[in-house]
Order: C-alpha cells, then structure tokens, then sequence
C-alpha cells in the first residue's frame, strides 16, 4: 500500500540524538525570543539600579535567589523595592514633614481662620513623636489628630452653616 | 435681682486655666501638650481650638497672631491671652463648687 508523503515530513526522526539535538538547538532560540519581547533580564535590573555596583550586593543576592528558588530578576526587583522603601523612610524621619494625604485632609477640612495655626501646631509636634515612637506611629497620631480635630471644627462650621444657609433661603423669599 | 453669673464648662475651664498656666508662650500646641499632661488623655488640637473658639465668642480669651518659625513648616502660631471675664468666670465656677462641696466628706481635696 502506497502512502501519501507530506512536505517537509523526514523519514527517520525516530532516533534519541536527533531528538536531543534538535531540542539543544531549540532552546537558545527560546531564549533569544525572551530576550527580544523586552523581558526583565539581570542585565536590564543591573543597569537600573545601582545594586550590583558592589560584588558582595550581587553575591549576596545571587545566593538568596538560589536558596528561594527564585528568578534572580525577582530578587533584584524585590531588593530595590526594599530599598526605596527605606529610603523614603529615611527621608520622612530626616525632613519630619506631616504626611501629604494628612496636610491635604486638614485644608479640606479646616476653616481657613484656623487652618495655619493648626497645621503649624502638627508640624511642630510631630518631630517629636517621631523622635518618641518612630515615623508609622507618628503618622498614625497624626491621621488621628486630623480625625479627632476635624469633627469638633466641622460641627461648629455646620451649625453656624446650616444658620446661613437658613437666614440666606429666607432673605430670598422676602 | 442679682446679676446672672457666668459658669464654665468642665473642659473649658481646663483650657482656660492652661492659658492662664502658660501666660505669655500660650498657643495651640502648648496648650494641647499641657491639658494631655493634666487629663493624662491624648486630646486633639481640634478639641483645644474648637473650645479656645468659644471661648473667645465668650470673651474670656483673646487672641492674636505670632511669628512663623522654621520648625512648623513656616506656619505663625496664634496665641492666647486670658481676658478679665474669664477670670470671672474662673472665680465664679470655683466659688459655686466650694458652696456645693461645704461640709461634705469626700475623702479627697477638690482644689
């Protein structure tokens, strides 16, 4: 019986060398396919960031991604996000400024007769805590104070608020 | 009759007596630190300026507006002064408690 032969089918693949060789061949390809799609590579990180300046950074990490069993890019990726972290904790404890998100809050909510000396008031404590419990401590006294500050202010500005608005519906309709 | 006498809130008449406590360094943070010390309570700046606003509305303290200093971000401090109705009414609101407490035994002394 005759069979019916497809292009480019070879005859004999059958053989473990070939096999092998042909998958020994195939992998560089792969790699440079990566390389090309504009993966993380270490080089990409090294370049980025500044922690294989030092050989004991890269030893050091080396070793910690062979003892994970993690992709050395990972392990890059995770120390510099450490290290920025650090960083910005350094920098707040140095600077002692109030949070942004806290300073923002506080000139939402403050009226503007008292909004400066209240927010001088923070700046002026909050060193001090810092020096006292540590930089997240302090920021959460300070969210604190400008929760515990805001309701006593906004309950006065509402009350006087809801008198204008009153007195302001009322001159309208005379 | 008489004159109606004015009476103080129980934490008004603490900010107030801190105010009279600090005298010339009285502003909001001093005054926040001193009343927490005294309440042993973590109070807030709010608390303080929301009371000093009223009593101010009151006339028992006045206020004014200090130098801005490095240290609070180049903020001026508000300072406060008691006036003589607060002082007034200190005496009265004291006056009423020693004629409440007369001839009771507490156990401990009111001040």
């Amino acid at each position: 019986m005759a069979t019916k032969k497809r292009p480019g089918h070879r005859k004999n693949v059958t053989s473990k060398q070939e096999a092998t060789s042909v998958a020994k061949r195939s992998k560089p390809k792969r790699r440079g396919k990566a390389r090309n799609r504009g993966l993380v590579t270490r080089k990409n990180l090294e370049e980025s960031t500044t922690l294989a300046i030092i050989p004991a950074n890269r030893a050091l990490l080396t070793f910690v991604s062979i003892f994970l069993r993690a992709p050395i890019t990972s392990i890059y990726q995770l120390a510099q996000i450490m290290r920025d972290i650090s960083k910005t904790q350094t920098d707040d404890a140095s600077q002692s400024t109030l949070p942004n998100t806290a300073e923002y809050l506080l000139y939402l909510l403050l009226p503007r007769k008292d909004r400066e000396s209240i927010i001088g008031d923070l700046y002026e404590e909050y060193p001090l805590v810092v020096k006292k419990f540590g930089v997240k401590k302090a920021k959460l006294w300070v969210y604190r104070q400008v929760l515990c500050s805001a309701w006593p202010l906004i309950q006065k500005a509402t009350k006087w608020g809801l008198f204008a608005w009153i007195g302001e519906w009322i001159r309208r309709r005379i | 009759m008489s004159e109606q006498k004015d009476y103080l809130g129980h934490f008004e008449e603490i900010v107030l007596l801190g105010v009279l406590k600090l005298g010339s360094d009285a502003y909001g943070a001093k005054i926040r630190q001193l009343v927490s010390e005294a309440t042993e309570r973590d109070i807030s700046i709010g608390a303080i300026y929301a009371t000093l606003e009223r009593l101010e509305r009151k006339g028992y303290v006045g206020s004014w507006q200090g130098e801005a200093t490095p240290e609070r971000g180049g903020r001026a401090k508000r300072y406060f002064k008691v006036e003589g109705a607060g002082v007034l009414a200190l005496s009265n609101t004291n006056a009423a408690r020693s004629r409440l407490t007369a001839g009771l035994d507490l156990g401990f002394n009111l001040g």
